[in-house]
């Protein structure tokens, strides 16, 4: 196969291919013209949408916007809760898995490759029925366990990213002024490991703002559980999940937009 | 040469392979309370491969490195005590970037040695005025040049109180005023 080049552009030259694709929505930067009048027309356009179906269409409009607050809110609870844990088992999955103990780092790495193989839905089942054999969790507690074990995966892989982006000097250094291991990574691996750490983590928030919705099946009232619940009783299906859709895309846009501001405060430091 | 008779460093037939490449060939070398040993050789000749394993940064094949009374390469040895008293600077500095001037020398001084925050403060400035950087103490190393950067990995070194100091390179970037 023929060795594909750059074109003789100083600077292409040395740009390095990054691909990038995550689940979660596109994160605008400034320079990113076409991406940054998506998310306008996106965001102002669903908002305009909102405002006009509850105005003009008030019937059944904006009785649905009425009962969706309390929905949003569990999904907020359930995607905080969810990321903290998820945060914690990350940074020790992480570590695990830059271990070079062979047993924490064989048991880091196999929670990672275990979880990740399988779907978010199906561990949700698992821990609210299959599990419901032996310890009965109550759905919210069920819902917040399995998002954190699963999203904790994908945290340790950021986490031990991060760490592994920082050159081997900085630890040696801190080793060699007398610092214990611990000591090195609270001190001066992780501080500069979190920059690079952040957007990402940032990412998998909205990411899992947006999977949270599946927990709706284990009869947690978030949004899509509420708007569920007044689609079938007033069988306004289509009118109750295009307002459910929307307000989804204003909460994913609004979070991404902070992202992107974080990431480029972050920049500037 | 000192007078004292009691050899801070030793370092006893060690040997040293990077694979087939043999860095360290039997070295012996014994560095006494107050002397100043300068090792000097072309690139690629295992000078700092000799002084990483002083503290224990590389691990050696064969032989044995004291410092101070511990046997470096003994897994046994509480690594970190030795390397306390191992001032190291580095060929590339390794500052930390996300620490100022000031917090780099008092970090390990706070942590490590425990010393009051006061006390740290006093030897940081002591040695940041000795190596000509007072103006700069709370700047991010990111703002230094690079001999000024040398010259916060010195202080860093020595505000430990260090026994013996190992330095690769200590005068690259170094111009003499």
């Amino acid at each position: 196969m023929a060795e594909i080049k750059y074109k003789q552009d100083p600077v292409a030259e040395h740009k390095k291919t990054v691909i990038a694709v995550t689940d979660g929505p596109a994160i605008p930067r400034r320079k990113d013209v076409g991406l940054f009048t998506a998310w306008r027309v996106a965001f102002f356009g669903a908002l305009a949408i909102i405002a006009y179906l509850a105005i003009v269409h008030s019937d059944p409009y904006w009785k649905i916007l009425q009962f969706l607050p309390d929905g949003i809110l569990v999904t907020f609870q359930v995607t905080i809760e969810a990321i903290v844990l998820a945060l914690i088992i990350g940074l020790f999955t992480g570590l695990g898995r830059i271990s070079k103990n062979r047993i924490i780092n064989g048991i880091a790495s196999l929670y990672v490759e275990v979880i990740r193989g399988i779907p978010l839905l199906v561990q949700l089942f698992y821990i609210y029925f299959a599990l419901g054999r032996f310890v009965n969790l109550p759905a919210m507690a069920s819902a917040v366990i399995a998002m954190a074990v699963c999203y904790g995966a994908y945290m340790g892989e950021i986490f031990r990213a991060g760490i592994e982006s920082i050159p081997r000097g900085q630890m040696e250094a801190a080793r060699s002024l007398g610092m214990s291991y611990q000591q090195a990574m609270i001190h001066v691996i992780l501080p500069q490991a979190f920059k690079t750490i952040l957007p990402p983590v940032g990412n998998e928030f909205v990411a899992l703002l947006k999977d949270s919705s599946l927990v709706s099946i284990l009869a947690v009232s978030d949004l899509l559980r509420r708007g569920r619940e007044f689609a079938s009783e007033s069988f306004t299906y289509f009118e109750t999940y295009t307002m459910v859709a929307l307000v989804y895309l204003v909460i994913t846009l609004v979070l991404s937009k902070l992202v992107s501001i974080m990431e480029e405060r972050i920049n500037v430091d | 040469m000192s007078t004292s008779s009691k050899a801070i460093v030793r370092i006893q037939n060690v040997y040293k392979f990077f694979g087939t490449l043999k860095a360290l060939d039997n070295v012996s070398l014994d560095i006494y309370d107050g002397e100043k040993v300068v090792i000097i050789g072309p690139s690629g000749s295992g000078k700092s491969t000799l002084l990483r394993s002083i503290n224990r940064l590389e691990k050696i094949d064969a032989g044995q490195i004291i410092v101070d009374g511990y046997s470096v390469h003994d897994e046994k040895t509480d690594i970190n005590k030795v390397r306390e008293e191992v001032g190291m600077v580095f060929q590339s500095f390794n500052v930390f970037p996300h620490k100022t001037v000031f917090d780099n020398l008092n970090l390990a001084q706070t942590v490590v040695r425990k010393r009051s925050k006061g006390d740290a403060t006093k030897i940081s400035m002591e040695l940041l005025k000795k190596v000509g950087i007072t103006d700069k103490v709370d700047q991010y190393p990111g703002k230094l040049s690079g001999g000024q950067q040398q010259r916060v990995a010195i202080a860093r070194a020595l505000a430990m109180k260090p026994k013996s100091c190992c330095s690769t390179s200590p005068h690259r970037r170094l111009i003499p005023k």
